[in-house]
C-alpha cells in the first residue's frame, strides 16, 4: 500500500499539491475544535443527533449545525444545554499561555492536596467515614507511584513530538468521569 | 490516547490530485471533515461510534465523508476510507462525486476485501 502518516497535517503535505489546500485545511480544523469535541462527547455517551435534540427539545437540524459550526458561532447557551442534556456541568476556565506542564502538574499536586485536605477535616470526629478517608488517602499514594513509575519506564522512548504543549487558543478538557468509570486511571 | 495512523493508497491520491485541481474549496470541505473524524478516532472513540452529519456508514466496513460545511454548497462529494479497527489504521481509498458513487463503491468493496485477506495471511 502507500505511504502511512500519523495525522493528516502530514497526509495534506504528501497528497496534496497546492500548498494553499494544506493551510486551509488547517485553519478550518483549528476554527471548529469547539463543535467537534460536541460531537465526540455526543457519540461517547452513545446517541444520535435525533436522541440529543429530544433531550434539548430542539430538531435534529440545529444540532447538526452547531456540530459544524465555527468555534466563534458557538455561544455558551449552546454549551449549558448540550451539557445539560448530557448531565454534564459546563466548566470555563482561562490558562495563561506561557504556564509550562511543570507548572500544571504542580497546581494539579496542589489541588489534590487541598481536596484531601478538605475530606480529612469532614471526617474528623467520625471514625467509620475516618476510615473511609483513609482508603481514599492510600488509594491516592498507590495511584501516584503507578503514574511516576509508569513514567519513569516510558520516559527513554517518548516521542517528545506527542507530549509537546497545545497553544491554541482553546483548550478543551475531556469531562470528569463518573466514578467506575475512574476506576484503573 | 489512541494512536491511528493513516495510509494514502495511489489511487487515492490520484483521485485527490485531480479533485483539488477542478474543485478546491470541496476537497478542502471534505478534507477538513475527514480531519475532524480522525481526530475523534484519536479522542478514543471507534468507528462504530462516530455518527455525525458528515459521515455516511456505507457498510461492510466501508465509511465515507462528505463535503458538508456551514453555509456553503458544494459539489456532492464522497471520500471513502476503511478504518481497520486491528491495524489501528484508517486506509484511504477514493475521492469522488455523486456521478462515480456506484463505481467508487464497489472499487472500495474489492479494495476492502484485499485489505482483509491479506490481514488474514499476515496475522
Amino acid at each position: 500500500m502507500g505511504k502511512r502518516h500519523s495525522n493528516v497535517e502530514s497526509l495534506m503535505k504528501s497528497v496534496s499539491q497546492d500548498p494553499k489546500v494544506q493551510v486551509q485545511v488547517k485553519e478550518e480544523l483549528k476554527k471548529r475544535q469547539l463543535a467537534n469535541f460536541l460531537v465526540f462527547l455526543r457519540c461517547d455517551h452513545k446517541l444520535t443527533q435525533k436522541e440529543l435534540a429530544n433531550r434539548m427539545k430542539c430538531t435534529q437540524s440545529k444540532i447538526s449545525k452547531l456540530e459544524m459550526a465555527y468555534d466563534d458561532q458557538i455561544s455558551i447557551k449552546d454549551l449549558l444545554e448540550y451539557g445539560r442534556a448530557l448531565n454534564l456541568q459546563l466548566e470555563l476556565g482561562y490558562r495563561n499561555k506561557n504556564v509550562k506542564i511543570t507548572e500544571l502538574i504542580n497546581y494539579h499536586v496542589y489541588r489534590i492536596r487541598e481536596y484531601l485536605s478538605r475530606l480529612i477535616f469532614m471526617g474528623k470526629g467520625d471514625n467509620v467515614m475516618m476510615k473511609g478517608v483513609l482508603k481514599v488517602v492510600e488509594s491516592t499514594l498507590g495511584k501516584f507511584i503507578d503514574i511516576v513509575s509508569e513514567n519513569l519506564k516510558i520516559i527513554k522512548d517518548i516521542d517528545k513530538k506527542s507530549i509537546r504543549e497545545s497553544k491554541d487558543e482553546i483548550h478543551i478538557s475531556s469531562p470528569l468521569r463518573e466514578k467506575k468509570e475512574l476506576i484503573g486511571v | 490516547m489512541l494512536e491511528w495512523n493513516i495510509e494514502e493508497t495511489d489511487k487515492f491520491t490520484r483521485t485527490f490530485r485531480k479533485y483539488e485541481k477542478k474543485h478546491g474549496e470541496t476537497a478542502i470541505a471534505t478534507m477538513t471533515n475527514f480531519g475532524s473524524y480522525m481526530q475523534l478516532l484519536s479522542k478514543g472513540l471507534n468507528p462504530l461510534q462516530i455518527s455525525t452529519s458528515y459521515v455516511h456508514d456505507e457498510k461492510k466496513g466501508l465509511i465515507a465523508v462528505d463535503q458538508k460545511k456551514q453555509k456553503r454548497k458544494l459539489r456532492e462529494t464522497r471520500l471513502y476510507f476503511y478504518p481497520d479497527m486491528d491495524k489501528k489504521t484508517v486506509y484511504l481509498l477514493i475521492i469522488g462525486d455523486k456521478n462515480s458513487q456506484q463505481t467508487d463503491i464497489k472499487f472500495c468493496r474489492e479494495q476492502i476485501k484485499m485489505l482483509r485477506s491479506d490481514y488474514g495471511k499476515t496475522a
